[in-house]
């Protein structure tokens, strides 16, 4: 007799009973005090190499990038949300997305009301998604850079994502 | 918000109705007490004032309206005013009456009416501010629109502008702005916001509308709109400061006594301080809601949510670890760390989902999530094959709490684990406790499909074929999930029993039943198999031929392809088959199964006497399919080339192909096809024996990108190394080879290369680990006798003399072709008896191998000359001299380093 094969063996759907909201009322609790999101507008002055950095990455020159940003990241100066911006961007320049994505996460999360480095970071990360073949999430992100930073250069390059 | 009714107005109001009073008709003051039409115009202005002082507005507009009745019809300049001033206190006793349609209607009234009074830029403020609070952002967006074409809208910017209306813009843009939050309306958010000071942008009302407006966007899915609202939110650091400076300024101001007031203005003046108080008390309120909540942290997490609706599944992981490493202690950290091993899983991030879903079961053993997050992992490791950790955990949640949430489903899904494991019994039995336990849950339908399949795959055919009836036919599985399936798997339960009419019976009528079931390949195949059994051979290569223009995938067709070449192979058919495995070769591409298909040419090209054909073909799917390194299916036919061109043993055969490989090589080179030129290389430098071997080898370590390595070339490559003793680099290849061809059959020999090299760089230790690797994972396999010789090798040379033989001993427990394996195991029995002491076992372990194994004269050679050095430790020098004479007169023996110190030994001794 020919053997018989299971077909469709795992019918369930997948099981996520997180609340979609968080509809709780915060109870009293401690909550240590340390800032959730950093809030300022825009960086703080920047170096001069760190821009730099941003123009070889540009240029496709990434190793030199990627020298000038290892000696660069070190000085004090340097904000938080750029340095997150260029470690993305030298990592879609070597194809780790994945390490991008988490870098940008950073900026978008962390470092949200940026005005230089957020909508930034919103575009590539945008544009990450639609190289790795994931549209609707680039389509959001593409619709937050809109909405969320009409006053900003990069929404000129926000059809990109579309 | 303070009346703007004047006291000058009021006044002028006062006087205008005195002069009205005058004039106005007697019957007025013939109606009702309380009634206004019936009270006398100074009557009303002083009732109105009063309401007005009281904040009675909602009483006070009745008042309004019968002053503005009976000012309509004046119109000298002082009424006309007075008009204007009661008609905008109208507007705004609405508003605060919570009137807004109609504030808007008495304020747009008064714009038209009075288009030139200075009034009128804030009445057109308070149309807005009407709509901002009846939420009515499209009336609130075409009043906009109207102010623009009209040209208003500037002079409303520049009232706004204008220093002198700092309190009254910071009251009402902040209803604006509050309206509009609460609306989502980013646009006029934006339009308004330079015209917020601090105060407005701190304010709880304000942000906690942002939120609001957020949440409502989220709802609609209008989630990028939901972002940018709660990233307007300000944050706990951002408002605390301000709040704390007012609490400090009103506390100083209250710590003052209050200044002399006449006694009439002292009930305001305390109505005053207690306001102020109450404002202390509102901004205590405010900051210990601040302090004390989770706000920032429940911002985060609508966020977070937000990015998991858009599918920006890393940023939702980082807003989620971001609070839960931030705050572990917090109580939304349990749920973030829920959420962000969900995010995971939709990520199929797979190695972090599983660390974080084990790490939210460790931190959280009753968590509120446990059983979600239990399951999804139950599913995640079903997916991916670990089956016995699914069953861990499974079993361990029922242990700790069987009636859990969840249990349904978790008894379930280890049912289904365990069917996979084909633990069909203990399947069943979890089957039937869903049934039992849970009658109401869904999976009670599912469960007893799969209950009745356990039946079958454990060949209790006459219960499967009770257990599909009775799911056939219950009404309570109405709609049935499985009819379909069901109504298949009953006739291979009556196949089982070979009820073989029956089984017939119902494969057609589920043909007729589920024409587009994915299962019609099979019940075709299997009507096929029922005909063939029968001796029709045409009808059964008729339904299987049905069973592959109906497959859904590569197994079914492949299942009725072979079927297929057996029945030709029964009518001699060979050339059908080979045009068969031809049209399923194309048909399939790299889904065919390349070994079988490769077998079957072979045989039906071997029946002709083509097996000339059968080689072509080969080549032909080599050089059509092999540029995919990861292909298994083409590392078989590649086995099957090597096979057949030495199975022949003809120069033709290994010419031609030679001459066919060096040809596609060429090409492939030419095409970039590099995982296929290694494939050719490989195969070349097996088919060219000694001579060639350098230059393939060469041609080998020349690429440097290990991704196109299929297994073949990667074993040469690693044989490369280990002929040069580089066990560094052998080991570098068999690392590439685990982790990307773990399943591969030629892994064994890989891991006996490996051995090899660490054996020959006196790495014993790695040597006995390597080859205990084989007889774990390939026990059984003839080719790990192999490895038993290196094993017992490295004993041997490790001076572990009892534990070399015996494992030697091992090579021969295993019934396979061993070639030169056995006389050099004999031998090298032979040599550890000799260096344990026991001369006579030695001589007798040397002897067996030139007796019996002449064959193989590099070993029979050492057994001679060993057996010589036996005998003369045992002093029988006459059998010495014996010995070194055979050996000189055999052939194959005297021109060896081993005969040929023999002739030197009998010299020596002949002269002695």
């Amino acid at each position: 007799m020919k053997g018989v094969r299971i077909i469709g063996i795992i019918g369930l759907a997948a099981v996520c009973a997180v609340p979609a909201r968080s509809e709780e009322t915060v109870p009293a609790a401690r909550v240590p005090e340390t800032p959730l999101v950093k809030s300022e507008g825009r960086s703080a002055e920047q170096p001069a190499i760190l821009y730099q950095v941003a123009g070889l990455i540009d240029q496709n020159r990434t190793d030199e990038a990627l020298a000038l940003f290892e000696t660069a990241r070190k000085t004090d100066k340097a904000s938080p949300a750029m340095l997150e911006y260029l470690s993305a961007r030298l990592a879609m320049a070597k194809g780790q997305y994945t390490e991008a994505l988490q870098h940008l996460a950073q900026v978008t999360v962390v470092y949200s009301r940026d005005t230089e480095w957020a909508p930034a970071a919103l575009f590539y990360e945008g544009l990450i998604y639609k190289q790795t073949g994931h549209p609707e999430a680039a389509r959001q992100t593409a619709e937050e850079l809109l909405l969320g930073w009409p006053e900003s250069d990069w929404i000129r390059r926000a059809e990109e994502l579309k | 918000m303070k009346s703007l009714l004047n006291c000058g107005q009021i006044r002028r109001l006062c006087l205008v109705s005195a002069v009205c009073c005058s004039c106005l008709i007697p019957a007025l003051f013939a109606a009702e007490p309380g009634a206004v039409q019936t009270k006398a115009t100074s009557v009303l202005v002083q009732e109105v004032q009063d309401l007005l002082a009281a904040g009675s507005y909602k009483d006070a507009v009745g008042y309004l309206r019968e002053i503005l009745i009976r000012l309509e019809s004046l119109t000298d300049a002082e009424s006309v005013a007075a008009r204007s001033s009661c008609l905008f206190q109208l507007g705004e006793c609405q508003l605060r009456s919570a009137d807004f349609s109609g504030a808007a209607a008495s304020f747009k009234k008064f714009i038209t009416d009075y288009p030139r009074d200075a009034q009128t830029p804030m009445a057109r403020f308070m149309v807005l501010e009407s709509y901002a609070r009846q939420n009515d952002s499209a009336q609130m967006t075409a009043w906009l629109a109207e102010l623009k074409s009209s040209g208003a809208f500037a002079e409303l910017i520049q009232f706004l502008n204008d220093k002198k209306n700092a309190d009254f813009r910071r009251n009402a843009v902040l209803t604006l702005m509050t309206g509009y939050a609460k609306l989502g309306d980013l646009e006029n958010l934006r339009a308004f916001s330079p015209f917020c000071d601090e105060s407005v942008t701190v304010d709880a009302g304000f942000n906690m509308a942002l939120m609001e407006g957020g949440d409502q966007a989220f709802d609609k899915g209008n989630y990028a709109r939901a972002l940018v609202l709660y990233r307007m939110v300000r944050l706990k650091d951002e408002v605390l400061p301000v709040y704390n400076k007012q609490v400090v300024a009103l506390e100083t101001a209250l710590t003052q006594p209050l200044p002399w007031v006449p006694l009439n203005e002292r009930d305001h003046q305390q109505s005053e301080r207690q306001d102020e108080q109450d404002r202390l008390e509102g901004l205590k309120q405010t900051i210990l809601f601040y302090t004390d909540t989770g706000y920032d942290q429940d911002l985060m997490v609508r966020k977070a949510q937000c990015y998991d609706a858009m599918q920006r599944y890393r940023l939702s992981v980082a807003a989620y670890s971001y609070i839960y490493n931030r705050f572990p202690e917090h109580h939304l950290a349990e749920q973030c760390r829920a959420s962000a091993f969900q995010s995971l899983l939709s990520l199929d991030d797979q190695d972090a989902a599983l660390a974080a879903g084990r790490d939210y079961l460790t931190r959280y053993p009753n968590g509120r999530f446990e059983d979600e997050v239990t399951v999804s992992l139950m599913q995640l490791y079903l997916s991916r094959g670990e089956l016995p950790v699914v069953v861990e955990l499974g079993r361990h949640a029922l242990e700790v709490l069987p009636n859990r949430r969840l249990a349904d489903q978790i008894t379930y899904l280890l049912g289904i684990t365990l069917l996979q494991q084909q633990n069909w019994a203990p399947a069943f039995e979890l089957f039937s406790q869903v049934k039992e336990k849970w009658p109401q849950s869904v999976y009670v339908q599912d469960a007893a499909y799969w209950g009745s399949m356990c039946y079958l795959f454990e060949g209790r055919f006459k219960e499967a074929i009770a257990a599909f009836n009775e799911y056939l036919n219950n009404p309570a599985y109405n709609p049935s999930r499985f009819a379909a399936d069901a109504s298949y798997r009953l006739g291979v339960a009556q196949y089982g029993v070979e009820n073989f009419a029956e089984a017939e019976g119902t494969f057609n009528k589920f043909l007729k039943l589920y024409p587009d079931s994915p299962l019609v390949s099979e019940a075709y195949s299997m009507l096929g198999d029922l005909r063939g059994a029968d001796g029709e051979l045409d009808r059964a290569l008729t339904f299987y031929q049905k069973a592959s223009a109906k497959a859904v995938d590569a197994e079914q067709d492949s299942y009725a392809v072979f079927q297929s070449a057996q029945t030709y192979e029964l009518q001699k058919h060979y050339t059908e088959i080979v045009d068969l495995m031809k049209a399923y070769i194309a048909r399939r591409g790299v889904q065919t199964h390349f070994a079988d298909a490769g077998l079957w040419i072979g045989k039906a090209c071997k029946a002709q006497g083509d097996r000339r054909q059968a080689l072509t073909i080969d080549l032909q799917m080599l050089s059509d399919f092999g540029n995919d390194p990861a292909l298994s299916g083409i590392d078989q036919i590649m086995m099957q080339i090597l096979d057949d061109v030495k199975a022949k043993q003809g120069a033709d055969d290994l010419i031609f192909a030679t001459t066919r490989l060096t040809e596609e090589h060429a090409l492939a080179r030419q095409k970039n096809e590099r995982a296929l030129a290694l494939r050719l290389t490989a195969l070349l430098a097996r088919l060219s024996g000694e001579s060639g071997h350098e230059r393939y080898a060469n041609e080998l370590l020349a690429e440097k990108d290990m991704a196109v390595f299929s297994p073949l070339p990667l074993i040469i490559l690693a044989e490369t190394f280990a002929a040069r003793s580089d066990a560094e680099n052998t080991g570098r290849i068999a690392e590439e080879f685990k982790a990307r061809f773990a399943g591969s059959e030629q892994l064994i020999d890989l891991l006996n290369i490996e051995a090899s090299a660490c054996l020959s760089a006196q790495q014993y230790e790695k040597t006995i680990a390597l080859t205990e690797e084989v007889f774990s994972r390939f026990d059984g396999n003839p080719r790990a006798i192999l490895s038993r010789k290196l094993q017992a090798d490295a004993f041997r040379l490790s001076g572990n003399w009892p534990k070399a033989v015996e494992t030697y001993q091992k090579v021969f427990s295993t019934r396979t072709e061993r070639g030169a394996l056995t006389p050099e195991t004999l031998y090298w029995i032979g040599v550890c008896k000799r260096e344990q002491g026991d001369i006579e076992k030695a001589f007798a372990f040397f002897q067996r191998v030139y007796a019996l194994y002449r064959s193989h004269p590099e070993w029979a050679a050492k057994a001679y000359e060993a057996s010589a050095d036996c005998l003369q430790k045992l002093g029988r020098n006459d059998e010495v001299i014996k010995t070194w004479k055979e050996m000189v007169a055999d052939p194959s023996i005297q021109n060896t380093p081993e005969g040929l110190r023999a002739v030197e030994s009998l010299r020596r001794a002949n002269q002695g």
